[in-house]
């Protein structure tokens, strides 16, 4: 018994403590990066939001479609680059993340992409799709306009 | 035992097939280890190499908001010494649940699922290549059921603390419905990496002798007793996992209650802390320890606590291996009467992912 009240002491008192020293992350996205939707919610979204949907946090639009999240992913700069941007991680830790997402059943997996050009080829195919472009100049179809406000 | 292979095979064969006509995933996850082991006592070493379990693991989008997730896993099993066989492979079925996102983030699923007892169960499952540490709690080899077969209301993510559900029924430890076990989880995500948990199982047992293994390993001895029996969990969990340090706490108290010797309270306690340097590279100390009461039918009354250190590297993200040194003895002034020889280990664990 004494075990079991002296763990449940330092179980809650470590809790405490590093919950004291959590980190809350929320910024703007430079403007090398730029989100676009197809048939998701028309709404104006924080930063914050949109990182929690990238990350997986949210399974289904209100309209009712699925989230299905589109990454522009290769071994390059601009992938290293939105993956700091976006998940605060290096692009190995994002496979990594999106792997225990996926097989822990807790999300579905995001669609890979290539090349800027393939993520809105996919965009314009899949409804309920967020993609994430770097660096694009080309031009997109203004309905898959994503209005991102500042941090909350 | 061909059938199976069979089934894998065609598996794999046609997933490039299936998956370019839809949201199909096929993955594949295993592990390869080589342990020592070193007793004290009688100044005995054992070492060898060992096979790991083999799993692949499929999930893809049945439309309408139905999907489908499954585990299929390939273990290589070495019987007991005396007996007339001495290894073999044995299949099973992990996971294979269909999962109704019916709004927003909150889902019912449907299937044999791990239970989401603790962080460990709910995130890890058999993939090795996620583990922290190269074995699981030793909770998990006397308290916890591992798996189970049901229903359960899932929510996830919901307001700002990420708060999320899960309320399961399913069939009992004796493996049917007629007394449906219960567990009701929860859990917080207040900042990325961060995840708190609080869990309760409840299991009425007409026939603790009749009770299924929890897990592969399992040491549970249901010949201690062919009674009835209440048997609870009550689990916490706290996991921060960050760009550089890394802490998992996993306490499980377990209540076995019987006519004849009342109330029996064990506990566990598993505690991991790592600290990564340059993602790559993650020395980590763990400690564990384990009391089951002298009245407890269920798991026996056993004393364990083992400690040690380790290293991770991190070759890809589906590529590791940890090399970890834990030295095995029981907990000072508790008795019991299944006392752990004092004893070494030393394991270097390949984990990886195919995908």
């Amino acid at each position: 018994m004494l075990y079991f009240k002296s763990s449940i002491t330092v179980f809650v008192t470590v809790a405490f403590l590093l919950l004291m020293n959590g980190n809350c992350y929320g910024q703007n996205y430079s403007s090398r990066i730029s989100i676009y939707g197809n048939s998701i919610d028309e709404k104006p979204y924080s930063t914050s939001e949109i990182g929690a949907i990238l990350k997986g946090q949210k399974s289904r639009w209100k309209n009712g479609n699925s989230v299905l999240i589109i990454l522009r992913f290769t071994q390059d700069e601009q992938t290293q680059y939105m993956a700091q941007q976006i998940y605060n991680k290096s692009v190995q830790a994002v496979r990594k993340y999106w792997l225990g997402l996926v097989f822990s059943g807790r999300s579905s997996a995001p669609l890979f992409a290539e090349s800027n050009e393939e993520v809105l080829d996919l965009l314009k195919k899949n409804k309920g799709a967020i993609a994430v472009f770097v660096d694009y100049k080309g031009k997109i179809p203004t309905e898959f306009k994503v209005e991102i406000t500042n941090p909350d | 035992m061909k059938f199976n292979y069979l089934f894998f095979f065609t598996l794999i064969l046609s997933s490039n097939f299936i998956l370019a006509q839809s949201n199909f995933n096929v993955k594949g996850f295993g592990s390869i280890d080589y342990e020592a082991e070193y007793h004290e006592d009688d100044e005995e070493l054992e070492l060898g190499f060992k096979l790991g379990e083999q799993s692949l693991f499929v999930s893809g989008d049945m439309g309408n908001k139905f999907s489908f997730l499954g585990e299929f896993a390939i273990n290589y099993s070495v019987s007991p010494h005396g007996s007339t066989s001495t290894s073999s492979f044995v299949t099973s079925v992990r996971r294979a649940r269909i999962k109704y996102n019916y709004a927003g983030n909150h889902s019912l699923i449907i299937g044999q699922m791990h239970t989401p007892t603790n962080y460990w169960n709910d995130v890890y499952y058999h993939a090795r290549v996620f583990y922290p540490t190269a074995d699981r709690p030793l909770a998990f080899t006397y308290f916890l059921p591992i798996h189970s077969l049901g229903i359960r209301a899932q929510g996830q993510n919901l307001g700002k603390l990420n708060f999320g559900y899960d309320i399961q029924s399913g069939n009992s430890l004796e493996g049917d419905g007629t007394n449906p076990s219960f567990i009701a989880a929860l859990h917080i995500k207040p900042t990325d990496g961060m995840r708190i948990g609080a869990s309760y199982y409840y299991d009425h047992i007409t026939d603790n002798s009749a009770v299924h293994h929890m897990h592969q390993e399992s040491h549970l001895n249901s010949s201690l007793y062919n009674g009835s029996m209440d048997y609870q969990l009550i689990s916490f969990s706290f996991a921060r996992f960050e760009k550089q340090l890394e802490i998992l706490d996993e306490f499980t108290t377990a209540f076995a209650r019987t006519d004849s010797l009342g109330m029996a309270q064990s506990y566990s306690n598993y505690l991991y802390v790592g600290y990564n340097i340059k993602e790559k590279y993650t020395p980590y100390v763990v400690c564990d320890f384990l009391h089951s009461a002298e009245n407890d039918l269920r798991n026996g009354a056993f004393n364990r606590l083992k400690y040690g250190v380790g290293y991770k590297h991190q070759f890809t993200p589906i590529l590791n291996v940890k090399c970890q040194l834990e030295y095995y003895t029981s907990i000072q002034n508790l008795t019991s009467n299944n006392m752990v020889p004092n004893h070494y280990e030393f394991t270097i664990q390949l984990a990886y992912a195919i995908f």
